[in-house]
């Protein structure tokens, strides 16, 4: 197989979730692509084409850089509510932790665009995190980051979907529900996610009037030296066929 | 020694293609070995490395009657997920050829600081790593590597570790797919701290 970008620190997760669907000679889309963990994971296991969808700039100079010397790769800067590819354009779609970045109207809109550029008899891999139990202590840093973000932006940053919620936002769509898979049980809170979460709060926050932002600033640190790392809830995979 | 018989010969650090061309020429150490085994004195032809996992995948497929593999396996190793941490490879192979392996470093949490921060005399452990120590660490850490399919998980050389690893390797029950994947995904972001990322 060509390109440099082979076995590269892809996640088990990326695997776990790929591993019994057809990615060889598949042209793929990883939906909302971070750092690229799936693209490179999709590159693995021999896709043929993969476009990496982001709007997000340096998402796109880092899988740029990760995998962008593999000439299987299209770093494409889109929102994924309204991409450029063409109808019918993908066999194997990917939305590896990209819905609970969603509220829940944009869920809707990026749900209809991976369903628009779909191919018949194509395959969907949704992969995100049930909500968190009730008395996990982290809920607490994501209630402040989603409240720094609610007054900022208007809308939540992170929503996390019970997998049955997906599932049926999906198969509303038209995909047929094939498979469900647990990717972590626990899921591992670590401080680099901590930290990052903190960051994404206190960034959201910096936006705000200073009477508005600075609590919450205040609250995200506080709060996030209180929790500390800890394994707490689960990260599942649902795949789906479209077929007509 | 005062033994008859030695019954796992390991060749011991592979690290270099010309250690392996060495090891197995006509004259090599494994002509010795092999020597000593058709006299009775070893049982079994082993080989251990923590080198390039293509290496010992080269030397399993070279060495036909080779019958052991010892090599590092543990949570962070399997989450470095590139071909110079593919031990997994390694595993995977050793058990097409029926070899056994045998998983070191299956509770080594880091180096140990350095002479600077702290004297090595003052180390509270007999590890040349700073291993892990408390018990339900010790038995995340052996629930892990013996479900990865290791043959054998070697325990620490202190002997302070080892009856905490007797008590896991006693209650060991296995441990599902999800939570060996949480264990991999906990030490792949505590390993590196760049890019730091909001999911898994």
């Amino acid at each position: 197989m060509p390109g440099s970008t082979l076995g590269t620190g892809v996640p088990e997760t990326v695997r776990a979730a790929l591993a019994d669907r057809p990615v060889e000679g598949q042209v793929c889309l990883e939906a909302g692509a971070g750092v690229g963990n799936t693209t490179a994971g999709l590159l693995e296991s021999g896709a043929g084409r993969v476009y990496a969808v982001t709007d997000d700039a340096d998402h796109a100079a880092a899988v740029q850089r990760r995998c962008g010397d593999d000439d299987r790769v299209d770093v494409v800067r889109a929102d994924l509510r309204a991409t450029p590819l063409r109808p019918d354009s993908v066999e194997l779609v990917s939305a590896h932790g990209l819905c609970n970045l969603l509220d829940p109207a944009a869920l809707e809109d990026v749900a209809a665009e991976l369903t628009r550029v779909a191919a018949p008899g194509s395959h969907l891999v949704v992969d995100d995190y049930d909500p968190l139990p009730e008395d996990a202590a982290v809920r607490r840093l994501f209630a402040v980051e989603n409240a720094a973000s609610e007054l900022a932006d208007g809308r939540p940053a992170l929503t996390f979907y019970p997998a049955a919620l997906l599932k049926r936002v999906f198969e509303g769509h038209g995909w047929s529900f094939d498979r469900e898979r647990t990717l972590l049980d626990p899921v591992p809170w670590t401080e680099s996610h901590l930290s990052a979460h903190t960051r994404a709060a206190c960034e959201a926050a910096g936006r705000l009037p200073d009477d508005l932002g600075a609590p919450l600033e205040r609250a995200a640190d506080r709060v996030a030296a209180d929790v500390g790392a800890a394994s707490t809830g689960r990260m599942y995979s649902l795949a789906f066929r479209w077929s007509e | 020694m005062g033994i008859e018989k030695i019954d796992l010969y390991q060749v011991h650090g592979l690290e270099y293609e010309s250690e392996l061309e060495a090891i197995t020429a006509e004259d090599g150490a494994l002509a010795a070995v092999r020597d000593a085994r058709d006299e009775g004195l070893v049982d079994h032809i082993g080989l251990t490395s923590h080198g390039d996992p293509d290496l010992i995948k080269a030397a399993i497929e070279r060495i036909d009657d080779l019958e052991t593999v010892m090599f590092p396996l543990n949570p962070v190793v399997a989450a470095k997920g590139d071909a110079e941490h593919d031990y997994e490879g390694v595993l995977e192979l050793a058990e097409e050829h029926d070899v056994g392996t045998l998983g070191i470093k299956a509770f080594a949490k880091g180096p140990w600081p350095p002479e600077s921060e702290r004297y090595e005399e003052d180390r509270p452990f007999a590890n040349w790593y700073e291993p892990v120590a408390r018990p339900d660490e010790i038995r995340e850490r052996f629930d892990f590597a013996a479900a990865r399919g290791l043959t054998s998980v070697v325990s620490p050389g202190d002997p302070k570790l080892v009856s905490m690893v007797l008590d896991a390797a006693d209650r060991y029950d296995g441990m599902d797919e999800a939570t060996q994947r949480s264990v991999v995904e906990a030490a792949r972001h505590d390993d590196s701290p760049v890019p730091e990322q909001l999911h898994h």
